[in-house]
């Protein structure tokens, strides 16, 4: 095999995941655009506009044969307008090339500024940048909560492989790992909100304090924590589970390694080996699990979100799907893909120094 | 060990493939069966398959449509806890339906009168939500050439003696209403308006002016009334037993025995069935067993499909290797980026509803065989430098007979592995997506708790816990069988 070096092969990767990332926004638009899923939309608009210019012009008693031939060079100049005159290769180009600039355009829809908090209409980067904080705040956290705890207990189970606390905590994995997150967020709400109280059972109403999160810190906080710690809780409980095994599974790999045996029969402490020789070869696939699944968290949950009516990217993206908002969808699907493919790039640069092997590849 | 003469006349390859696959599935199958987990998935599977075959045998193929017509659920209570509830101390009205194939009398005045006589006893402090009359195959009285109308009346007598008037109705029957109402019966229900009027005037004779509500008015017929001094119309509960009436009234001029083939008097009460209903009177014990089927077909149809385009896509990019390999290869990583679920939500979206639930199934297929080519194909690798691979080329056996003889046959149990831990996957998807709201038209347990979050019902346990659990048991029954499978096939898992 040729060798290459630490530069040449980060390089190749680096080209490789740009080429994915064009190839999944090309492939976004192609899908709205083949489909013809924005035709639809642009009609419905032009014929509304068209029966308000009509109106008009028939208010200000113009003649109807005048009204007629108005009428009909209204249309010609809006389907002008909206590029429907072009077929739908042309048209979706100059969106394509500005989603790729981060040029990402203007929402023409109510429902996404109302999403985003913001009057109308809102520029899709202000949307995406007032959404995301929001996400951080239930899911990214609840995340980083599971990391950390799997990372705490995950290497001590792999070591007490077999006893009942291991079979309790595998057992658990299992099982929740078979509950819809989105359905535990059902059942919490109506245990907890409804019948307890504990919880609100609007959650929309977290976007005020954190909108205007700089006026009284302090308050602001305390009321945030009260709306994202149910949303929290239940992503904790469904995904803390799979967490657990993972990390016991990465481990428990390493620990059954010939070197791990060999320095047993040294006779070296098991706390030593733990730390020098374990947690040293099992680092690269958990860092990419810790990292990969922070990123996947700054996408959102969409169906959990809607679950919590919680205003994140998951529901700005549903809110732009039905609204047909052609700029915000391409726009959340090329940061989707660009969180992903970073969080990627970084694993590759981190692996050069978790893993020896890849520098000597 | 005898040695075979050489057979000239061979079976072909693909149905020796299929007979090893299913040597090798049986003999997994008992060896799944060794383990705690694997009993315990394999016996929840056998239910799952036995309550689909039920669903099969018991709705009428039809269902989906009458799931979504509103019409077959008018003699439903509407979002009712399940009937049981009764038994532990919740006020919940009874559903009562009151069945006959012939009248209970028949009087003869200046009409015949043919009369049903229903008795229900309240015996909680609740109230029936409504009274329905349904008619089946009712005969059209005739004269000569001409159909004449029917007169049909309802009354309702109170425990405390009163008596009022629910339904009151000419019916101008068509001429085929005989058949025409042999399905579908002739439905009707309480005349809000008509019990009103009558609360009304009752209350307008003793001197007090009263608002009374119409869309209450069926309240009203259960409960003991009060009127406060700005003329609210205050209830109670009255409990005893009621005797609902009903009468029709067929011109004295023709001559028939029995006007329906059956008639139903249905007191729609305030709890239902084993599992009660959603807000739109659906029996939601219905539509889980319909989920039942559809769950299975859609994780089984998406998990084969991706689980043989993954095999064969590995093992082909692995033995072929070049440029073959580097094109499945790049697929699989440009496909691997892509953000499944938007992805999924978008496409289904800008589906028409009626291909919705294929476009899911297509769409997972396509997304899932990625993750077991590679394994597959890293496998392939090893495989292929084997001797006896070597030995086959050697002969001058053909690339399919290889692949197919030699090393499919050895990744199998990888695959099934593989296969039966993705079969959740589109059932979930599935659900997910009908809770997030987009329409597929078919009931699936994921529709059933979407339509209680659409309704913002999370306060109605027996119409969210029940499809979740279902939800929940369907992939926990195919994590324990995969858990299973997996320990068989990669002994390193093996506790002991």
């Amino acid at each position: 095999m040729v060798r290459l070096g630490v530069g040449t092969v980060l390089v190749r990767r680096a080209i490789a995941l740009t080429v994915a990332l064009v190839v999944v926004v090309i492939l976004t638009a192609v899908i709205l655009g083949a489909s013809g899923y924005d035709v639809k939309i642009w009609q419905a608009l032009i014929h509304e506009q068209l029966r308000a210019y009509q109106m008009q012009l028939q208010r200000s008693n113009v003649p109807p044969a005048k009204v007629k031939q108005l009428v009909s060079e209204y249309k010609e100049r809006l389907i002008k307008l909206y590029g429907l005159d072009k077929p739908w290769y042309e048209r979706f180009w100059p969106l394509v090339s500005n989603t790729l600039t981060f040029n990402l355009g203007i929402s023409e829809s109510y429902d996404v500024a109302d999403v985003a908090g913001v009057p109308y209409p809102v520029r899709v980067g202000d949307a995406i940048m007032r959404c995301l904080p929001r996400t951080i705040v239930m899911i990214t956290i609840a995340q980083l909560i599971c990391a950390a705890a799997a990372l705490y207990v995950g290497p001590f189970i792999a070591y007490r492989r077999g006893t009942m606390f291991d079979r309790a905590i595998v057992s658990y994995s299992a099982l929740t790992n078979a509950i819809p997150v989105w359905w535990l967020g059902m059942i919490l709400i109506f245990f907890l909100s409804y019948r307890a109280g504990i919880f609100p059972t609007d959650f929309r109403s977290v976007v005020a304090y954190i909108n205007n999160f700089w006026k009284n810190p302090l308050m602001n906080l305390v009321q945030i924590f009260y709306y994202a710690s149910l949303p929290i809780i239940t992503i904790v409980i469904a995904f803390l589970g799979s967490w657990f095994y993972t990390v016991r599974a990465m481990v428990l790999r390493v620990v059954r390694e010939d070197f791990v045996i060999v320095a047993k029969a040294k006779g070296l402490p098991e706390r030593y080996i733990a730390s020098k020789h374990v947690l040293r070869a099992a680092a690269p696939p958990v860092v990419t699990n810790v990292i990969l699944s922070l990123a996947a968290s700054l996408s959102g949950y969409i169906i959990t979100e809607s679950v919590f009516n919680w205003p994140g990217m998951g529901t700005l993206y549903w809110v732009a799907i039905r609204a047909a908002d052609l700029p915000t969808i391409l726009g959340l699907t090329y940061a989707f893909t660009l969180v992903y493919i970073l969080a990627r790039f970084i694993l590759e640069v981190l692996y050069i120094f978790l893993d020896p092997r890849v520098r000597y590849r | 060990m005898s040695v075979k003469p050489p057979r000239f006349r061979e079976e072909p390859a693909f149905k020796r493939f299929m007979k090893s696959l299913g040597r090798s599935l049986k003999g997994s199958l008992r060896e799944v069966w060794s383990y705690t987990t694997g009993k315990a998935g394999l016996t929840l599977l056998a239910i799952f398959i036995f309550f689909a075959i039920l669903a099969l045998i018991l709705l009428p193929p039809d269902y989906k449509y009458i799931w979504n017509q509103p019409k077959y659920w008018q003699d439903h209570p509407q979002l009712a806890p399940p009937e049981w509830v009764r038994a532990l101390g919740y006020q919940n009205a009874k559903h009562e339906v009151y069945t006959y194939t012939k009248p209970v009398s028949i009087k003869s005045d200046s009409f015949t009168i043919y009369e049903y006589i229903a008795r229900y006893k309240l015996d909680v402090y609740d109230y029936p939500q409504d009274i329905v009359v349904k008619l089946y195959g009712i005969k059209v009285p005739r004269m000569g050439s001409t159909t004449l109308p029917v007169l049909l009346r309802v009354h309702l007598k109170r425990p405390d003696g009163l008596e009022l008037e629910v339904i009151d109705t000419t019916l101008y029957l068509p001429e085929n209403a005989t058949i025409a109402y042999v399905k579908e019966p002739l439905m009707l229900s309480v005349d809000r308006n008509l019990v009103v009027t009558q609360f009304s005037s009752m209350y307008l004779n003793k001197g007090i002016q009263a608002n009374f509500i119409t869309t209450a008015a069926v309240t009203y017929l259960f409960a003991k009334l009060s009127v406060d001094e700005e003329g609210n119309v205050r209830t109670t509960p009255l409990k005893g037993y009621y005797t609902v009436t009903l009468e029709l009234y067929y011109p004295k001029v023709v001559n028939i025995t029995n006007p329906a083939s059956q008639v139903s008097i249905v007191v729609v009460g305030d709890c239902f069935g084993l599992m009660g209903t959603d807000d739109r009177g659906r029996d939601i014990a219905q539509a889980l067993l319909y989920g039942f089927p559809v769950a299975l077909a859609v994780g089984f149809v998406t998990a084969v499909a991706s689980t043989l385009i993954g095999l064969f896509v590995g093992a082909i990019s692995a033995y072929y290797g070049g440029l073959v390999d580097e094109f499945l290869q790049r697929l699989i990583d440009v496909m691997g980026n892509i953000p499944l679920l938007p992805f999924l939500i978008l496409l289904v979206d800008i589906t028409p509803v009626e291909y919705r639930l294929q476009v899911i199934m297509l769409v997972l297929t396509l997304f899932y065989w990625g993750g077991l080519a590679i394994v597959v194909r890293s496998m392939t690798l090893s495989i292929k430098e084997e001797p006896y691979v070597e030995a086959a080329k050697a002969i001058g056996a053909s690339n399919a007979r290889i692949l197919l003889r030699h090393i499919i046959p050895q990744i199998v149990p990888y695959a099934v592995a593989s296969l039966v831990f993705s079969v959740p996957g589109a059932i979930l998807s599935e659900a997910g997506l009908s809770v997030l709201g987009l329409e597929h038209g078919w009931p699936t347990w994921g529709k059933v708790l979407a339509a209680a979050r659409l309704a913002g019902r999370y306060d109605a346990w027996w119409w969210i816990i029940p499809p979740g659990l279902l939800l929940a048991l369907t992939s926990l029954t195919f994590v324990l069988l995969g858990m299973a499978i997996e320990t068989i096939v990669e002994p390193r898992l093996r506790t002991r």
